[in-house]
Parts: structure tokens; sequence; C-alpha cells
């Protein structure tokens, strides 16, 4: 990879991240002689079910997560022990590189050349060229619920073969890095012209690492590798089985017995069963990850009580966050007080940095019962709370834990339990009458946690905020290609909004991961893409 | 017998219809527009219109009945709009999970609860009747997922073993190696059933006792193995036999929990997810497969007990 | 289930609480069940914390002399909650089960008494309605309605009105058959007069064993739709959703979260299911022994 790689203001940014790349490529090698990587063998990871298998046709986690075993992107996020979970440093995945105009509105990716989809019909292992990238940028584009992490696309050329050049109607800073999220996979336009859609099992034909082998519904998926995959030598795994079982203390018990070697989507043990599992499995590894899902309450902003800047500031002077993360998460979580996740450690500003608003991130009950007397409410005032218990037991947990911390300051919050569809389409959407807690969706660029949950009129602003000062900002950080200069603006961003409070963030916790001793070279993401994931595991029995 | 069976048949047409209608009626008595809350639950594709055709909701009412009503006697049951998959073809793949598991419930209930509640009919208000229906009440006083849940965590914590689960064979692939994927879900299923067959075998037995032919058959001097076996035993079974074709409905219920402990791919855990994704088309076909299949044991139930019991004939 | 028709009311009741004394099982139950009820009206008064005093500094942790079953996932008092539970557990039983009998009584009444076409309508009714799992009706409604307390007892009462009014109807129809019946009707007695003066007192006795069977089948749904995610949401603590939430996931580390609730779920259906059974012995002649 050339330093000219991209040319245009990001130009350092970039240089960063291609150095990454190519260590990337050639840490395959390195690793190797560290530890061995063996060919073969069978991974059982405990998987999801799809509700179907167009990445563009849901915004569910679960497609994208099964898609990335088949459906390749433009870029992908680096992967293997050593990088974090949270690392979104992106290296070329189908595309080498990418330039960016000077004013931000035009990209020219070039594609890797002799890339070979899937030597069966409608396909048959025909190249894949720039014609197939404009046609899936082109449908995301129209289709999918994600759309607008793309920025205004306004037109998507292919000069050549390998050339694909992506006009914007402005500059949009998250724009290559959303081109890595699975949603984005590069998909051939001959499956839709047969089947009509990527819906059904049977479009499931990529150029990944893994081709479908298998699927069985309510049971499994079986992933064969690619032979014709463009990476040489990868995966090292014959074989994937992504397991449908749904219970969560069945798919903890497998893994205790061995059966499966991955317990969750996305490795995941529960916070408890630490101790039990050094019981019962000493020879499992257990780590500690960090998690992208922030969780906070959103309030009515646009009307009374919430309305009022002190009673904001009181619901977070209310919450003893220290002692949230050291007494119920047992040291293992994060204070979390801002709309950018803490394992976001680039863009995360520091408490001690918020200035003026750090002072409401205190606990301070007597200074917020003053604020709420100061605000009309010297008793209190009940609020009702809507929220979705299937997110799980912990979750509920948190939600009854914030519940205490309000009551001491004379704010009950009436948890409503609302049915999954009820919820999904209204107070996710922020259509709710007072207040409503859960987590947020996970995204792995900072624009996701900003623009979406404070711009005036976004769908998922909850907290119905509307302030010019902050619509402002939330549009230059977008605009500003240039990491240092976006990184100051989402600075301000996190002091306006500590000192306005427009959502109360309550903490949460790391993740626990496990997996059976013997696979080797893993190491949990925070992203969908299983299949560059997993593509760099081996098994060693 | 054929008149009686015609019958009995005939009676099932207003039942079908209703059925059909309050299937029918499901996806309609949400509030709200079901197209809407797909497309901003799940961001289903954007195409509103499409999908509203694809559901037939663009036309009126009846008409939206009778079509789907036509394409149902044709044989198609409508399709997932997820996966676009026939829902018969789902239902085809994982009805024979729910019956296999049903089935053996239904063996392992009796197993335990014919010898005991004829004992305990036996030794009626003895201390064995006492803890023969304690045991069949306290069976039915555990919630059953939580029986389910203890069986597959504790071994696993404690051996390291745990059921085969999430590998799931056919029974025409591998006919043992199958059933052992449902023994435990079907004790499960069946201990809290036994406890409800128990207490009718033993009610049965002592009505039946009491007859005057068995008093007859035990002064003529009879074993009281050859009484109990043949004589009670075999008039007691009729009711109970109905009453277990009856119990369908208990069974595919009481497999959605099972089959999502146990990872088994049947009609419990497929209508389940349908539950939870608002695919519309496959809660419909599941609800009316499911309907249809009472039906036709209750069917099978009536006429043959007809068959056994010349006065129900007469009665009707 | 078939109940049967007796002369005099008030004779055989009298009899009927004699007889149950001879039940020592059904005995243990009605206690149980007593145990429970006044667990639920006294919750306030008996339990030794509020249900929802969280003390994460004490979280998980065994029985203790200050906390006699140990404490929850979030330093609550288990043994305030297993109490609290009860008033949960026994709203959703009683409640879901009046609710039920109110519908059961008044489409088996009036399909039994009226019979003739009327009968055959309501009777295909519940024939099509019956045709439905239980679990999955509850489950469906549940989706609609959305999870809560008033939804849960709702939809168990509609689903158990509908089953059970087959029960009542039968009761009906052989009361019906009796010759005061009839005179009453031959002397121009009114329908509703008939019914409230001459049917409903001698159904008595199938309903009271559907109302304690009932309360059993009641609790244990209601566990099933929690464990499904459709229960009583929180704070608010019933047995069911203690058992399939913190309990199972603690189960390994702190298993008394588990265990207590579901203990006293186990007993209050083991209660009303051995209170239903030996009523079931004593009401219905069949069975009554020799």
């Amino acid at each position: 990879m050339s330093d000219t790689a991209i040319r245009g203001i990001g130009r350092r940014d970039f240089l960063k991240t291609a150095a990454v790349g190519a260590a990337a490529a050639a840490a395959i090698p390195t690793v190797a002689a560290a530890q061995q990587p063996k060919r073969g063998g069978v991974l059982k990871h405990m998987g999801l079910e799809p509700p179907s298998f167009d990445i563009h046709a849901t915004v569910s986690y679960q497609t994208q997560l099964i898609s990335s075993f088949v459906h390749r992107t433009l870029f992908k996020f680096v992967n293997g022990p050593k990088y974090g979970p949270s690392d979104f440093t992106p290296v070329p995945d189908l595309a080498l590189k990418a330039e960016v105009s000077k004013d931000g509105r035009t990209y020219t990716i070039t594609l890797r050349q002799g890339v070979r989809w899937e030597n069966k019909p409608p396909v048959n292992g025909r190249e894949l060229v720039a014609a197939d990238v404009k046609y899936s940028l082109e449908r995301a584009v129209k289709k999918s619920g994600y759309a607008s992490l793309l920025g205004q696309v306004e037109g998507v050329e292919t000069p050549d073969k390998y050339t694909v050049r992506v006009r914007l109607a402005d500059a949009f800073a998250p724009f290559l890095h959303n081109l890595a999220e699975a949603w984005n996979g590069i998909l051939p336009r001959e499956v839709e012209d047969k089947l009509g859609d990527f819906k059904a099992a049977e479009s499931l034909i990529g150029c990944g690492p893994f081709t479908l082998e298998r699927y069985e519904p309510g049971v499994k998926a079986v992933f064969a590798r690619n032979p014709d995959y463009f990476q040489k030598g990868l995966p090292y795994l014959d074989k994937v089985e992504w397991l449908f079982v749904k219970d969560r203390s069945t798919q903890l018990s497998l893994f205790r017995a061995g059966q499966v070697d991955i317990p969750f989507y996305d490795a995941r043990i529960p916070r408890s069963d630490v101790g039990s599992f050094k019981k019962s499995n000493p020879t499992y590894p257990v780590a500690y990850w960090d998690w992208l899902a922030v969780r906070s309450l959103a309030m009515r902003t646009d009307k009374p009580p919430f309305n009022d800047v002190r009673v904001r500031r009181a619901l977070s002077l209310a919450i003893d966050r220290k002692k949230w993360v050291k007494e119920y998460l047992e040291g293992q979580g994060f204070e979390d007080h801002g709309p950018v996740p803490a394992p976001m450690r680039e863009w995360k500003l520091p408490t001690k940095d918020l200035g003026e608003g750090a002072r409401w991130l205190e606990y301070n009950p007597a200074l917020a019962k003053k604020l709420l007397a100061e605000a009309g409410f010297p008793n209190g005032f009940k609020a009702k709370c809507t929220h979705w218990p299937g997110y799980g037991p912990e979750y509920v947990e948190e939600l009854e834990l914030l519940t205490f911390y309000l009551k001491q300051i004379g704010v009950e919050l009436q948890i409503v339990n609302e049915e999954y569809g009820n919820y999904i389409r209204g107070s996710f959407l922020g259509k709710y009458d007072e207040t409503t807690w859960g987590p947020s969706s996970i995204f792995t660029e900072v624009d996701g946690y900003l623009y979406n949950f404070l711009k005036t009129g976004q769908p998922n602003n909850r907290s119905h905020v509307s302030d010019t000062k902050l619509d402002v900002m939330l549009d230059a950080q977008r605009r500003y290609i240039a990491k240092s200069s976006r990184k100051k603006v989402i600075d301000d961003i996190q002091r306006h909004e500590a000192d306005q409070m427009y959502y109360v963030y309550t903490p949460y916790p790391k993740n626990l991961a496990s997996w059976t001793p013997w696979v080797k070279n893993y190491q949990p993401k925070n992203s969908f893409d299983r299949g560059a994931q997993l593509e760099v595991v081996w098994i060693e029995k | 017998m054929i008149r009686y069976a015609l019958k009995r048949l005939l009676l099932v047409v207003p039942t079908l219809v209703l059925v059909s209608l309050f299937v029918f009626g499901i996806i309609r008595a949400i509030p709200g527009d079901v197209v809407d809350m797909m497309l901003e639950q799940f961001q289903y594709g954007k195409d509103a219109a499409e999908l509203r055709a694809k559901l037939g909701l663009d036309r009126p009412l009846l008409e939206q009945y009778l079509v789907w009503v036509k394409r149902l006697l044709a044989g198609d049951l409508g399709q997932s709009l997820w996966t676009n998959r026939p829902a018969a073809q789902d239902i085809a793949a994982r009805f024979p999970v729910t019956v296999t598991l049903s089935l053996l419930s239904i063996l392992i209930s009796l197993l335990v609860a014919l010898p005991v509640g004829i004992l305990a009919a036996l030794r009626q208000d003895t201390a064995g009747d006492y803890t023969a229906r304690s045991f069949a009440i306290g069976a039915l006083s555990i919630p059953n997922f939580w029986l389910a849940t203890l069986i597959v965590v504790l071994p696993s914590f404690y051996f390291n073993w745990a059921p085969p689960i999430g590998n799931f064979v056919a029974l025409g692939q591998d006919p043992l190696g199958s059933l052992a994927q449902f023994v435990l879900p079907a004790i499960c299923l069946g201990i809290t059933q036994a406890g409800v067959i128990l207490r009718m075998t033993r009610g049965m037995m002592l009505e039946v006792l009491r007859q005057d032919y068995v008093r007859t058959a035990w002064a003529k001097g009879l074993g009281s193995r050859v009484v109990v076996l043949r004589h009670a035993l075999r008039n007691a079974m009729i009711p109970i036999v109905t009453v277990i074709g009856g119990q369908m409905p208990f069974y595919v219920g009481g497999s959605i929990v099972m089959e999502h402990i146990f990872g088994l791919p049947g009609l419990g855990s497929f209508v389940l997810e349908a539950i939870s994704r608002r695919d519309y088309p496959v809660i419909q076909a599941v609800n009316l497969f499911v309907a249809l299949l009472v039906i036709l044991s209750n069917l099978l139930v009536d006429v043959s007990y007809g068959a056994l019991d010349p006065r129900v004939r007469q009665h009707e | 289930m078939g109940p049967s028709t007796r002369g005099c009311a008030s004779m055989s009741d009298w009899m009927a609480w004699a007889g149950l004394r001879r039940k020592p099982l059904g005995l243990l139950g009605g206690v149980l069940l007593l145990a429970m009820i006044a667990l639920a009206v006294l919750a306030d008064r008996v339990a030794p914390y509020d249900y929802d005093e969280v003390d994460i500094f004490s979280r998980l942790k065994p029985s203790s002399g200050t906390h006699w079953l140990g404490t929850d996932n979030l330093g609550r008092d288990l043994l305030s909650r297993v109490i609290h539970g009860a008033r949960v557990s026994m709203a959703v039983g009683f409640g879901g089960v009046a609710l039920g009998l109110l519908g059961a009584m008044a489409v088996g009444l009036v399909s039994g008494y009226f019979g003739g076409r009327l009968d055959m309508a309501v009777q295909r009714f519940v024939d099509a309605f019956m045709c439905f799992p239980l679990l999955l009706v509850a489950l469906t409604i549940m989706a609609l309605l959305g999870p809560g307390l008033a939804n849960v007892i709702l939809t168990l009462g509609l689903v158990l009105g509908v089953r059970d009014s087959r029960v009542i109807r039968s009761a009906v129809l052989s009361v019906k058959e009796n010759l005061y019946v009839e005179a009453a009707r031959g002397l121009g007695a009114a329908h509703w007069g008939v019914i409230l003066r001459h049917i409903l007192p001698n159904i008595f006795a199938p309903i009271i064993i559907l109302a304690t069977v009932n309360i059993g089948a009641v609790i244990l749904i209601e566990a099933a739709l929690s464990f499904l995610g459709f229960g009583v949401p929180p704070p608010r603590p019933s047995w069911g959703g203690m058992l399939s939430g913190a309990g199972l996931v603690h189960m390994l580390r702190a298993p008394w979260l588990a265990l207590w609730p579901g203990v006293a779920l186990s007993l209050a259906v083991f209660g009303a299911n051995m209170l239903g059974d030996a009523l079931r012995d004593v009401l219905d002649p069949r069975l009554r022994g020799t």
C-alpha cells in the first residue's frame, strides 16, 4: 500500500490507517512464529437465527452477523488478539485504497483485482468488479435502514472495471469507516435477478472466507472454507457451525460441557457466572472486554418537567455512579456519563475536561433536592418510564438501581414494561410520554452516538433535543474530514451535553467473554463482521 | 356408525369456519397498521405499498378473507415476510418434531401414571395412596421450565456434561440418536402431565371398581390381578384415552417451552420466533395448522370412542 | 371432570366440609393456600423490609440474622420479596380465576340453560377457541396487549373462562333436568329467577373445584409467561418472575434466589391442587367413598 493511498484533507489520518493495515497484513506470518496456525477443524459457535438474510431489508444485527461469513465489504476493521475489541481501524478488504477529494465530497475507491464470486450458479466464479460495488451501494442507499450512515450519496460511477467513484452531496467524515460495516457487504446482482431478493438462505452467495454449506431452520447454519477466497491461506478453519440454540442457560451449559466453543454470538458470558466457570471449567480463558451500548434515561425535554435543565441535572446528581460501578458492577464497568461510549478512547472526553458540566456528574443528592425545589418540585414528582424487559435480566437490574437512586430525591420512576414491538416503534423512536430507559444501538463510528441522539428531528433523538448550538456542532463534525478538527467539535458537543443533561447516562458493565481453550487467536470484537473475526482463528486440540 | 361419523364431521365445518375467522382476526386485531409497524420496527425494507400488497391489506376485508381461504384450500398457507419461505414448508419440517415430543411425553406420562394411579385406587386412603397423589400433585406444582433448566444446567456444572442439544438430527437420519434428544424434554413435559393422568386414572378406577360387574368378578373368585387388568382397567381406559386425545393442545403449548430450552426445531419454537418477529403470515399459518391438528385428533377420538361404546352413538 | 346433581345444597355442603376433615392431604392443601392468602394480605406488615429497598453493598448475600433468606441481586431482602411475591401471584391467581369463572359462568349458564340454537352456536365458538393451545393463545394475546399485571390477569381470565364454560354448561344441563327446575318453569318463574335461585346454587360444586384447581394452573402459566418474557413487570416481585429472572441468572452463584420463590410457588400450586382434589372427591358423589 503506498503512502499516497489517500489524498486530501484526511491524508495524515489515513496514512496511519494504511500503516496499521500493512502491519496487519504482515502480522499473519509474525504470529505464526509464536504460535503456528493450524488448518482444519470445526468451530461450534453459538449464533443467532436471522429474521432474513437480506442485509438491506432489516437493521437486525443477526442478519449482519450471518451475512459476514459470506459477503465481504470494501474495507474491514482490524481483527485478531493484537487489536482491542473496540479497535475499528479500517484496513483494505475488497478495496485496496480510497482517495477523497479536497472538498470531501468525492471518494475514488480502487478495487482489488482477481476477486471471484463463489463457483456456483448464478455467479459461477465470475470476477467481482466495480459494477457489483455500484449495484450494492445503490441498493443500500435505497433500501437499508442504515442508509443515513453513508451521508447523502448523490451518485456512484464506475470509470473502469476496478474503480468506483462515489459523489456525496456534502462532506461526510464517517463515510469510509461505515463502508466497513457488515451491512455494506457487496452483493452479486444475479442473485436478486434470479431469486427476487436476498431474503432466503439460498441467496447467501458471496466471495468471503466461508460459503454457506447448509442451513437448517431452527437448528444451525454450517459454513465451509471458501477454497477460492482471495486472502490466500485463510481461513484456517474447515467449518463453522453457527448454532441457533435460544435459551441462555442451555447455551452456557453446552459451553461448560464443551459441546460448543463460543458461548454466545459475541462470546459473552454473564458477569455473575465468572465464579462458577472458574470452578467448572478452570482451563477456559476469561477476558473482560469493552462494550459500546451506552445506557441512558431519555426524557421528554420538550415539555415539563424535563424541559427545565435543573430537573435534568438533579436526576444526574442523584446517581452514585462510583458506587454503582464499584459495588453493583464489581469494578468491571464504566461510570459512563456522556453520549460517547468510554471504550472509544480516541473520542471520549474525560470527566475532568468536561468543564462546567462535570459538576452535574458528581453524586450530590442534597444539591439535587435543592435544584428540584428551585424548579418547583420540593417534594419530587412521579414519572412513567417505559422499558423493554427483553434486553435481559441484567438491564432490568440496572433500571431498578436507577429507580432506587431517583427515589432518594423524591423522583418516583414508574416502570412501564413494553412489548418489543411497542417499544421499538415507540419509545425507541421517541414516542413515549415522560421518560424511557434502555441501551443505545451499537455503532462503531462515533457519529452514530451523536447525530442520531442529539440532532433536532432525528428519529432516534429520544429526548426530543432541539438545540440550535448543538445542531451546528453536530453538522460540523460530520463535515470535518481531518480527525483533529473533528475531535475539537466532538469535545465541545460532549461538554455541552454534560451541562445540558439532555440524556441522563447511567453506568454500564464491561463484558466478559470466554471460549474453549483449544480455540486460538480469538479476540472478542465489537463489530458484527464475524467472518473477518473468525478467518484468523484456528483450533488446536 | 358411518352416520355417526358423518354427523361428527358435519359439526366440524362450523368449527373450521370459526377457527379460520379467529386466525384471520389475529392480524387485524392489532391496533394500528401492521405494515407501518413492521416498517418502523425492523426497518423492513422501505416499500410500504409492496408489503401491503403482499399481505393483501389494500383490499376490502371480506375479499381479503375469501382470497386467503381460497389460497388455503389450494394448500397455500402463506409465506414468511422475512425469509420468503412458504410457511407450509417450515411447518412440514417442524411438525414431526413436535409430534415426536408429544407422543414420547404421553408415553412417559402413561408409564408413570397408569400403574401408580391403579395402585392408588386399589389402596384408597392409605399411606401409599397419599404418597402417590402427593407425588402426582408435587410434579404438577413445579414449573416445567424450571425442571428442564435444572436438568440442563446442573450436570454441565458438576460433570461437564450436557444433553445432546444444538445439533439436531432428524428421526429419518438416525432414529436412535434422534430419539435421544427427545428423552429429557419428554420427561419434563410428561411428568407434569402424569400428574393429571394419574389423578384421572385413580378416579376412573375407583368408579369402575365399584361397578357391579367388577364386584361380581371378584365374588367369582377371580384373582385380583385378572380383575384389575381385564375388567376394571379396560373400562377405565376409554375415558382416559379420550382425555389424552383431548390434551393435544396442551402438548403443543408445553412444547413451546421445552423446544426453547432443549433447542428442538419444532412448531413451538417456530411460533415463538414468529410471534417475536411479528411474522403474521407465519403466526396465522401455525395457529391454523395446530387448530386443524386438534380438530382432527378430537374427531378421531370421538369417532373411535363412538365405535367402542355404542351408547355414545345413540345418545348423540 | 363431570360434576353431578345433588338434591339439597345446604345439606350436602355440610357433608362436604365434614368429608374434607377425613382428607388430610386436602386439609393440608387448604391450610397452605390460606397461609399464602394471609401472606398476600398481610405482606406489608409481615415483611421485614420493603420489597424494593435496594442495598447494593450487600447484594447476593446468603441467609443471615438480618436477612433470613439472604439478599437478591440488588441487595433486597429476599424474604420480603417472597412475601410480597405472594401478593402478586395471588392477585394473578385469584384475579385470573375470578375473571375466568365469571366468564365461564356467563357462557356456561346461558348456553346450558337456554339450550337449542343459542347453545349450538355458542358451543361452536367454544369448540373453535379450544382448538388453540392455552399457552399459545395466552402468548399471542400478551403480544398484542403488552406485558403488565392487569393484562396477565385479563388474558388468563379470558382463556380459562372459555375453556371452563364447558364444565359449567354440563353441570347446568344435568341440573336443568331436575324436577324442581321444570316445576319452577311450569309455575311461570322468570328465566333469571330460575337460574339464580335454582340452578346457580346447585352448580356450586364444579365452580368450587374449578376455582381451586385453576389457581394452581394460573400461577404456573404466569410463571411460564414470565419465562418467555411476558410476565408481570418489575420492580413488583412475582414468584414466576423472580424464578425465571434473577433466579435463572444467578442460579449457580446464589441458588437461594431461585430456591425460595420456587418453593413458595410450588407450595401454593401444591396446596391449591390438593384442596381441589379433595373437594372433588368429597363434592362429586360418584367418587365419594362408600
